[in-house]
């Protein structure tokens, strides 16, 4: 695991996760840079006092909501320091992206750096591991451990629904425009849920960092048997535009009916994406078959 | 045209053309099908066999689709050519699909209901726009070839940075915008072609009735005229058609660079002198070089590597160096190298005016130092919270300042090289090779930080400048051919940084901050760099400004005053690419500030070269802190890029300024 600095003032931490985290030095003012950081904390019970992206964050990631007086601090590429600092946060959760603004803030507080998507192409279990140790660092050992059962308990449930859908492989994708889709691949976080539930996924080429890979459609064409997965949402009017004479309207698998659209679910979040996305799998699945 | 032109065959030429692209589409589909089954399988599919599936519903949709795009911005490369009698017009060089490309954005973020049947009609909008914004710019020069062409570049790059912007800032947009922008051809049914080809049939067919009509304007103006033709109604109708060809391909598949300037030009070069011979073969040509490009590409890169290389970027291969390729053929040497009256306010006192853009200059940075936002509005910062926001606001303001500083030095130089009031450090390509660096950089080390980004940037606008000196010593640096290879080498390396785009890689945003010229990421080192490379190079300027008075009187007068005219160039172009390089590294390439500086020192009054430098850099730093000190406040907590807001004051500054002049 490739999780980096624990810096300056957070030995303390370090060292109170064993006895019982208690009182003053458990950190309470935190900035989360990322959307997925956002949400573990939320799911614990924790509120950041500042994070990016509050409107956008509602309308594609939605749950947990943000509580109202949670700081907007711009876009989350370029976090507003001057926003930060003004927040006076005893500790900023970072994304790998943001390594290059690294030292500019540590000059604001101490930083801990949340690896989730990384090359080891893992990122449920990285985002399950994470929330444990935020429940230590945070004193919330008893939400963390409540959360990830849960979580495990509705992954099982996932699994024996769909145990009959096991054999074949399934292609998960969202359409762009009508000419290309992205499909996510076994290191994307839903390729990661896909597994766990016991499923196989269907795309077995190259994908990038985060788990997807962009593509044309005719790149479906040659995979006959998969069952497709379409998240929503889909750009208006591409569904309704694939004539009898399009494409995805001929390729076998929709032609035998095995596609289905499925819910959003942000896929670059967390245990909560993860599992809210799981649990639209059997009905997707089921009403597909 | 040219003497070439005669020795070349029109049979060979165009034979040459449609062979190669009937040989790449056979390879291309017969890569898919083997030929025996072709005429079956488009037919009548066998719905079981993913090779028929493709090969119906996408190979042949996206080779008519190549077929019907090509003719169409061939067809409306020959009328705006014809129209503006500019050889070097086309929708691409003149704006008009980067404005068409612009207002989709717009729409697809801000209404998207616009976005799905209404594409054409917004494109054409936008497309609208920027040729009217063209047209404003470069009519000062009286509409010549090259001014219409460096405009245009200037407000393609206008645009093209303010969609940069939009996406930054909606960047859950972004992938799907690239998509849109790059001119893919990839389909999945036939809805596009279909809706092209009766749109296209419509607008090709009137512009073919209306072939004798419009080519009147052949004619000088005076003649035409003088056999009673309505010579102004028939330029704009020309216009219109163009824009309406160049608006529904926009909107179908997004830009597609150059084929509009290569298909003309090679009707022309097969001896097609008549327009009404030119139109139809540029039409035909086109198609046979988009379906080239097309099958081409699909040949050599399949799945996610296809969808990073959309073909509409593509075409910058062919086009670029094609537009290098002419330079020499178009008798731009001919053109006048005489200066271009430049306004000047009489009786200025440089003394005075330097002292007062001095005081002004330092007003802004006490503005820009203690004024900020927060989440309950606007702040004045007393003394001890100064140095608390010291380390935010002190970096970013002194890069903002010397880069500015450095870039309309730069513009003071190019127009005194030049002779060009629209010559700028933004259309060199330099800022390109930068951002190819950059992207090149981000993907072989991706965890590379700030000093390696940097690094491989620079090296980037080495690697730019190297090329241009190379260019510019085989046409002994002529202003003209320098800057115009310096728009192909933009339209080349934007190809790969678009490229870098398509991936649809979160690591874009990195990119896009820095392309869309935000000081964002500026730190002490990067302040301490601004400030050594102000100090080293704008002082270079000034030993220059004896030389610099020099020039603009025009190659004879230099050369009888003992200037070495190539030496003189050489070493200009060497002190322009340091300073471009460095203020593009800090500040990114799209402010405009280039622009600017040296046209308002001008207006102020500052003749002479000496007090000219020191002017610009004095007023570049200026524009530079207040767009970053309004990039920072307007839209808290979100910033805007700092060049982008330079470029929003820019551009109407430049639109006013040069349109006055020509009244």
């Amino acid at each position: 695991m490739r999780r980096r600095a624990l810096l300056a003032g957070l030995g303390a931490f370090a060292a109170g996760r064993a006895g019982a985290a208690s009182g003053s030095d458990i950190p309470s003012r935190l900035v989360a840079l990322e959307w997925s950081i956002v949400s573990m904390l939320l799911s614990l019970g924790v509120a950041p006092v500042g994070m990016p992206e509050i409107r956008a964050y509602t309308r594609w990631v939605g749950e947990p909501p943000v509580p109202p007086g949670t700081a907007d601090i711009g876009v989350k590429t370029e976090p507003n320091l001057e926003a930060v600092a003004a927040l006076r946060p005893d500790l900023i959760l970072t994304s790998p992206l943001n390594r290059l603004l690294e030292p500019k803030l540590t000059a604001i507080a101490p930083i801990r750096e949340v690896p989730i998507y990384t090359e080891a192409g893992m990122p449920l279990h990285l985002a399950t591991e994470q929330l444990r140790e935020f429940g230590a660092l945070l004193g919330r050992g008893a939400e963390a451990g409540r959360v990830i059962a849960s979580a495990e308990a509705a992954f099982e449930a996932v699994r024996s629904a769909v145990r009959s859908e096991a054999g074949r492989p399934i292609l998960l994708l969202s359409f762009l425009d009508a000419q290309h889709v992205r499909i996510f691949g076994r290191s994307s976080l839903f390729g990661n849920v896909l597994e766990r539930v016991g499923l196989s996924n269907g795309w077995d080429r190259a994908v990038n960092l985060w788990g997807f890979v962009i593509v044309g459609l005719a790149e479906l064409a040659p995979l006959r048997e998969a069952r497709l997965l379409v998240l929503e949402p889909i750009p208006p009017g591409i569904l309704e535009q694939m004539s009898a004479r399009s494409l995805w309207a001929n390729l076998p698998a929709v032609r035998a009916g095995r596609s289905a659209t499925i819910p959003a679910a942000w896929h670059y979040g967390d245990l909560t994406a993860a599992r809210r996305f799981a649990s639209f799998l059997p009905k997707a699945l089921g009403s597909a078959a | 045209m040219t003497s070439e032109a005669h020795r070349l065959s029109l049979a060979a030429i165009l034979g040459g053309i449609a062979l190669l692209a009937l040989a790449l589409a056979a390879w291309r589909l017969a890569v898919l099908m083997p030929p025996g089954r072709w005429w079956e399988a488009a037919l009548h599919p066998n719905l079981d066999d993913p090779r028929d599936l493709v090969f119906a519903f996408s190979a042949l949709p996206r080779l008519a689709t190549a077929a019907l795009c090509g003719a169409a911005l061939g067809l409306g490369g020959a009328l705006l050519q014809h129209a503006l009698a500019n050889p070097l017009a086309s929708p691409t060089t003149l704006g008009v699909e980067s404005g068409g490309q612009l207002a989709l954005t717009i729409a697809v973020i801000f209404a998207p209901a616009l976005a799905g049947d209404g594409r054409g009609l917004v494109a054409l909008l936008g497309g609208g726009a920027a040729l009217g914004a063209v047209f404003l710019c470069a009519r000062a020069s009286g509409l010549s070839s090259i001014s219409v062409v460096l405009a245009g570049f200037v407000v393609a790059l206008f645009c093209t940075s303010l969609s940069a912007c939009l996406k930054l800032l909606n960047e859950e947009y972004a992938t799907v915008l690239f998509l849109w922008g790059g001119g893919s051809l990839e389909q999945a049914d036939w809805s596009v072609p279909e809706g092209l080809a009766w749109r296209l049939a419509a607008i090709g067919g009137l512009t073919l009735l209306a072939l004798r009509p419009l080519s009147i304007l052949t004619l000088a103006d005076d003649s035409a005229r003088a056999l009673g033709a309505p010579v102004a109604a028939t330029r704009l109708a020309a216009l219109v058609l163009a824009l309406l060809l160049t608006s529904i391909v926009v909107g179908a598949v997004g830009t597609i660079g150059f084929v509009g300037l290569a298909a003309p030009q090679i009707a022309r070069l097969a001896g097609a002198r008549l327009f009404v011979q030119r139109a139809p073969l540029s039409a035909l040509v086109g198609a046979a070089l988009l379906v080239a490009v097309d099958c081409g590409l699909a040949l050599v890169l399949s799945g996610e590597d296809a969808v990073s290389v959309p073909t509409g970027a593509a075409t910058a291969l062919l086009g670029a160096p094609l537009l290098v390729w002419l330079l020499p053929r178009l008798r731009l040497a001919a053109a006048p190298t005489a200066p271009i009256p430049l306004a000047v306010r009489p009786g200025g006192r440089p003394v005075i005016i330097l002292t007062f853009l001095a005081a002004l200059l330092g007003l802004a940075v006490v503005i820009a130092l203690a004024v900020g936002r927060d989440a309950g509005g606007m702040t004045l910062a007393s003394l001890p919270e100064l140095a608390a926001f010291a380390p935010w606001r002190v970096p970013r303001t002194l890069v903002a300042a010397t880069a500015g500083a450095m870039l309309a030095v730069t513009g003071l130089l190019l127009q005194r090289m030049t002779g060009n009031p629209l010559a700028s450090p933004e259309v060199l390509g330099i800022g390109a090779g930068v951002a190819f660096g950059i992207a090149l950089g981000l993907t072989a080390f991706p965890t590379a930080g700030a000093a390696g980004l940097l690094l491989v940037g620079a090296a980037g606008a080495a690697g730019a400048t190297a090329i241009l000196i190379a260019f510019g010593a085989r046409s002994r640096f002529q202003p003209e051919h320098i800057l115009l290879a310096g728009i192909a080498l933009t339209s080349l390396l934007d190809v790969f940084v678009l490229a870098f785009f398509a991936r649809g890689d979160l690591r874009t945003a990195q990119l896009l901050g820095f392309i869309s010229g935000s000081t964002y990421r500026a730190g002490w080192s990067e302040a301490w760099t601004g400030l050594a490379a102000a100090a080293l190079l704008v002082p270079c300027a000034l030993l220059l400004s004896r030389i610099l008075d020099l020039l603009p009187l025009g190659d004879p007068t230099a050369r009888a005053l003992g200037l070495p005219l190539a030496r003189t160039r050489l070493a200009l172009t060497g002190l322009v690419a340091m300073l471009t390089a460095a203020g593009i590294l800090l500040a990114g390439p799209l402010s405009f500030v280039g622009l600017m500086g040296p046209h308002l020192a001008r207006f102020l009054g500052l003749r002479r070269a000496f007090g000219a430098v020191i002017g610009a850099a004095l007023i570049g730093a200026l524009v530079m802190v207040t767009a970053d000190w309004i990039a920072r406040i307007a839209i808290f907590p979100r910033q805007l890029p700092a060049g982008l807001v330079a470029a929003l004051i820019g551009l109407p500054y430049l639109l006013r300024h040069l349109g006055r002049r020509a009244g």
